[in-house]
């Protein structure tokens, strides 16, 4: 979901603690701590039941998967899967059985140890309807990864088998991608607390481990002294939510937060000259991009959508409002995935071209629009852009703004009619998400193809993607999808966030990978 | 003046009761399913429709709120749905936080305020006067999300005397003094709309109350300032000055949402906020009534407050 | 909401006990003479009506359109040629921008004040006139009122129309409606038992005259008043509104929203947010004077010395 998603909530003090807490207590303050001020609030801390990027920030640090992406490296066009509670998985030949070598002497947080059982466990939790261990909330969330099981099997006490209904290559990657992740938690804990328990209670394997949550303040997590890979640096981290961009620019010119995430725009280039440190990274997995609505008269005509597409100045916008942090994206293939072709090019600004096609379409003039966005509280930079370059071409956009659970609504519901197009900001580093959002199956209800869009060629092309099981022809079938697509102007992609990070010059270690999540274990601060 | 007081506490009653309805049928008529926004955009309709019902929100409206109003009045305000946090455990703290910043801005309010507006009041149309009603609606009428800017920059950045965001310092030491610090400017920002309104309250009845016939009439008399204000102009001009305080209260217990979202103070208002972007039904339910009983009883108090200074006020 | 104004409270004349009759409605002429003598509520008339202008005759007054934006003068500074208050983020001319803003800020400003002022001012002096149960039931009904989350309610309306300067207005009326209506209860106690009252209604007056004739004078000044100073305010409620996104739609921006936007760049174009800033001071104090005023004009017990 997207980055600036505002969810806020979740929380772990009773009552009186809190104002206690404050007038009483005390943290020691800890040589190597982190305070990261984040645009949002997590959601709750249990990985099956929940789902955003400011929550995997924080689970990723917690809990572990089979399979994770190695987040370490930078400079990669995707993160590589790697080992993790497996320490080896083979795929049978005709792509359907997985089998998965575990781990051995990995305890979880709370000290339960980690084997076949705790694996069936939590299979059975997000996905096995017919056990007792069953939780029809954790299975609605994990969805996309566990719609293709057919069974879990435990080997041995270190062997664990699933079989797929049938093949497809980008399975283990949806799972670290799906809204819910796989994810393992403590079998204990989960018996212990309840399932809703684990919100409060979120008890892993991974390099921190929990260790307080105030709701709408912070979530506290301390480095787990027992891990089995290379401990992490930091004693303790700190998420804060600071919803205010200027909150979160004073707090780190105090040095109250050390790292923060989505900074103003505008405020970067003073932030740097002043020896913060920015941090971007060219492939994240997720583009902007408009949804442009086939139900919609003027729309239906191709050389209106594809006159949209050029009258977009996007190098401007990455130039002029994202300073050099945002790179003009021409296709639907998020950068972040093994697919992604940066020199694709679709329709380059061209507003005397978008003013040819508009005046063949009998739109010299009068085309009005109707433009559907969400909250931001970024100032609407990006979309008033665009309403003034469409303009220059003849077409006057009205920009309709909602406050976020309404638009989500909305986006999801797809478009009416009425609405010429709405804007999102999305991805993953599978290139198979762009099923999500352009296959004619994920028409709204069952998907958020929000415009409609359909085309059966392209359903074929990504049905045949993901039994592609040699990364060289899946990248190119996936990449013949996207062409078919941009072909058909069904979607404006607009401009790549390149996910900037201000740090503070004692954080050492940080690393921004491919991802919308980080690996802070490699981080330390002075 | 017993029967007063019973007769306005058992008001009580009905206001919850309708802030609870309305409440509740805005919540259904605001767009946006909380099922979107728990399960995300993938989740299929199958699920959707397990959740609502597995929230019971698939049944009719009436029974819904039949069920809410139940669990209430047995004290069990539920789970909320966006944090799977206890219902009271999620607002109390919150409460205790907007106290402490509600308590600490009404006294900066009621003491620039009362001081303010009473030297205004005696010394009308000087240049005192003028310039203390300048000051006080520039203050007043400042955004108060900007006003909290430049404290800020003011006084953290550029002076770093006090600190930026939160009730207390993450990674330091803590204890009251750090929550103290940390309260200094939510408090002056959120104190000077009020105390601006105070201040012209008090100015404006001082004045009408120094206007008065008996007032003139001890004043001929040749009554010393001291005694006169003491016994003739302020107690007749309390009253308004009680109500007006009392209205202050109450909207800083509703919580100053765009303060608290500045200065990162974990308050009502925020909390409120939050809920209702969420669409999280029962921590909405539960702020909203806590907000609406502590408006409610202020302005209990505050007319009780007015019957002490004026029995005529009694029946009124 | 972040609004002292949401819960801002009666001003002085309103609640103040209510002291012998006031003159009757026919001395017109003496108050507008009072009014004139009082130059600063005469510049602060000026002021507002220069403002209103400015947003009436906008297209005519500024060179610029408010939403064309110049990307190699964005953050121009105040002085630039052709830019006499600088460029706001996205290069639009920032005394174009101001101009526009005022129809929203001033529409927002007024209108809501006013429908709240006619509803308020009618169940305030129902319930007032009437006591008994029914203004039990009217006090109780503005008690939930007051309890209620603006954000909420914005949210719903929004909900149910569309986003946008209606829903805002919305929004912000069934918020005030509470406190003019208890302002217009308390004033119309104070006149109720006034003796001419009495004397009306011996006469055989009916209750619907009555209310006409005798208490909407003498209940209208305090309202007037207090409306005038509420006005200054809810330029800024507005505000609060659309930092939430519940308020006016982009590019269109109120000066709150100027406000608003411009202050994560206070620190680099520090005339972004200032500018509106001071636009939305001068207004509103010229909103209160108008108010203090118009009350001393209206109301002999405070007439100058």
């Amino acid at each position: 979901m997207s980055r600036r998603t505002t969810t806020l909530r979740a929380a772990l003090l009773a009552a009186t603690t809190l104002a206690l807490a404050g007038l009483t207590s005390g943290v020691a303050r800890a040589a190597g701590t982190l305070v990261w001020g984040m645009p949002a609030e997590t959601d709750i801390l249990d990985p099956h039941a929940t789902g955003g990027w400011s929550t995997y920030q924080v689970t990723y640090q917690i809990f572990e998967g089979l399979v994770k992406e190695d987040l370490t490296k930078a400079d990669v066009p995707t993160p590589p899967l790697v080992p993790a509670l497996a320490t080896s998985w083979e795929i049978s030949p005709d792509g359907t059985v997985y089998t998965f070598k575990l781990r051995p002497g990995v305890k979880f947080h709370d000290g339960t140890p980690f084997d076949a059982a705790a694996v069936k466990f939590n299979f059975e939790r997000f996905w096995d309807e017919s056990s007792p261990n069953f939780y029809k909330k954790a299975k609605a969330f994990v969805i996309a990864y566990t719609k293709w099981i057919k069974s879990v099997e435990v080997v041995d006490p270190m062997t664990v088998r699933v079989t797929l209904k049938a093949p497809n290559y980008q399975w283990l990657r949806i799972g670290l991608q799906s809204y819910g992740q796989p994810l393992m938690i403590s079998p204990t804990a989960v018996k212990k607390y309840g399932n809703g328990g684990i919100a409060l209670h979120p008890i892993g394997t991974g390099p921190f481990r929990f260790v307080e949550r105030d709701q709408g303040v912070k979530t506290v997590l301390e480095r787990n002294p027992d891990y089995w890979g290379r401990p992490a640096k930091l004693d303790r981290i700190i998420f804060r939510p600071l919803q205010d961009p200027a909150t979160r620019v004073n707090a780190l010119e105090n040095g109250e937060i050390q790292m923060m995430s989505t900074p103003p725009w505008d405020e970067i280039q003073r932030l740097v000259g002043e020896g913060f440190k920015l941090s971007t990274n060219a492939n994240v997995p997720y583009i902007n991009f408009l949804h442009l609505n086939f139900k919609n008269d003027a729309m239906k005509d191709i050389r209106v959508r594809k006159a949209i597409n050029m009258a977009i100045d996007r190098e401007g916008i990455a130039h002029d409002i994202y300073h050099g942090t945002g790179r003009a994206e021409y296709g639907m293939l998020s950068p972040g995935t093994d697919a992604y072709d940066p020199t694709f090019k679709s329709y380059s600004y061209d507003p005397e071209g978008a003013k040819k096609l508009l005046a063949e379409a009998g739109h010299a003039h009068d085309l009005k629009l109707v433009f559907e966005l969400p909250q931001y509280g970024t100032g609407e930079l990006v979309e008033t852009w665009i309403q003034r370059d469409l303009k220059k071409v003849g077409i006057d956009v009205q920009l309709k703004k909602y406050e976020w659970i309404t638009y989500m609504g909305k986006w999801a519901g797809g478009m009416p009619a009425s609405v010429a197009f709405n804007t999102i900001g999305w991805g993953m580093s599978t290139p198979a998400w762009i099923d999500i959002v352009s296959r004619c199956d994920s028409a709204p209800p069952g998907g958020v193809n929000s415009g409609w869009y359909c085309n059966k060629e392209v359903d074929k092309l990504l049905d045949a993607a993901i039994l592609e099981r040699d990364p060289v022809k899946m990248k190119a079938i996936y990449q013949k999808a996207n062409r078919l697509i941009m072909d058909d102007a069904a979607f404006v992609p607009t401009v790549d966030d390149l996910q900037p990070m201000l740090l503070s010059p004692k954080v050492k270690g940080f690393v921004n990978p491919p991802e919308d999540w980080f690996d802070l274990s490699t981080v330390s601060v002075e | 003046m017993g029967k007063f007081l019973v007769h306005r506490l058992l008001g009580v009653l009905p206001v919850m009761f309708g802030v609870s309805v309305i409440i509740f049928l805005l919540m259904h008529l605001a767009p946006g399913d909380v099922t979107t926004v728990l399960l995300g955009p993938q989740a299929t309709e199958a699920a959707k429709t397990e959740l609502r019902h597995a929230l019971g929100l698939d049944q009719p409206l009436p029974l819904q709120y039949g069920r809410w109003l139940w669990r209430t009045l047995h004290g069990d305000f539920g789970v909320s749905i966006a944090t799977q946090l206890h219902v009271a455990a999620l607002v109390l703290p919150r409460f205790v936080n907007t106290m402490l910043l509600t308590v600490a801005s009404l006294f900066l309010a009621i003491v620039i305020g009362y001081g303010a507006g009473l030297f205004a009041a005696l010394r009308t149309r000087s240049i005192f006067d003028r310039g203390t009603m300048v000051v006080t609606l520039l203050a007043g009428s400042t955004p108060p999300f900007w006003l909290g800017l430049i404290l800020v920059l003011l006084f953290a950045i550029r002076l770093r005397w006090l600190p930026v965001s939160g009730m207390t310092d993450m990674a330091g030491d803590g204890g009251a003094l750090d929550v103290l610090r940390h309260l200094v400017l939510p408090a002056v920002t959120t104190a000077l709309g009020p105390a601006a309104i105070i201040t012209r309250m008090v100015r404006s009845s001082l004045r009408e109350a120094l206007e008065r016939p008996h007032v003139r009439v001890a004043r001929a008399k040749g009554l010393s300032r001291g005694v006169l204000l003491r016994r003739h102009v302020i107690l007749n001009a309390l009253p308004p000055i009680v109500t007006i305080t009392g209205l202050q209260l109450g909207y800083l217990i509703g919580g100053a949402l765009l303060t608290e979202v500045v200065f990162a103070w974990p308050g009502l208002g925020s909390l409120l906020y939050d809920s209702i972007t969420a669409r999280d039904m029962p921590a909405v339910q539960a702020t909203t009534l806590l907000i609406a009983l502590a408006f409610v009883l202020v302005n209990i108090l505050v007319d009780f407050i007015n019957v002490l200074l004026d029995p005529r006020l009694r029946d009124a | 909401m972040d609004v002292p104004s949401d819960r801002v409270g009666v001003d002085g004349a309103a609640v103040a006990p209510p002291g012998e009759p006031r003159r009757p409605l026919s001395q017109r002429y003496w108050r507008l003479f009072a009014f004139l003598r009082d130059r600063t509520a005469v510049l602060a008339a000026v002021v507002l009506l220069a403002a209103a202008l400015g947003a009436v005759f906008a297209p005519w007054l500024s060179a610029h359109d408010p939403y064309e934006a110049d990307n190699l003068l964005r953050f121009a500074p105040p002085g630039t040629p052709g830019h006499l208050l600088g460029t706001d983020q996205q290069g639009r001319d920032m005394v174009a921008r101001l101009l526009w803003g005022g129809r929203v800020s001033l529409l927002v400003g007024v209108v809501p004040t006013v429908l709240a002022s006619i509803i308020g001012l009618a169940l305030g002096m129902l319930a007032g006139y009437a006591r008994g149960l029914l203004d039990q039931f009217v006090m109780r009904v503005l008690d939930v009122l007051l309890a209620f989350p603006m954000v909420l309610l914005a949210i719903a309306i929004a909900g149910v129309l569309t986003p946008g300067v209606t829903t805002e207005i919305l929004a912000i009326t069934v918020v005030l409606v509470p406190y003019v209506g208890r302002l217009a209860r308390t004033a119309t106690l104070g006149v109720v038992t006034m003796p001419y009252i009495e004397a009306a209604r011996a006469a055989g007056g009916s209750s619907p005259v009555i209310l006409a004739r005798y208490v909407l004078p003498n209940v209208l000044s305090p309202i007037v008043v207090y409306a005038t100073t509420l006005m200054g305010l809810m330029i800024v409620v507005g505000a609060g509104l659309s930092f939430l996104g519940l308020g006016v739609q982009p590019p269109v921006a109120d000066w709150g929203t100027m406000v608003a936007d411009g202050r994560v760049v206070l620190r680099r174009a520090p005339h972004v947010t200032v500018l509106p800033g001071v636009v939305i001071l001068i207004v509103s104090l010229a909103f209160n004077f108008l108010g203090d005023g118009l009350r001393d004009a209206l109301d002999p017990r405070t007439a100058r010395r």
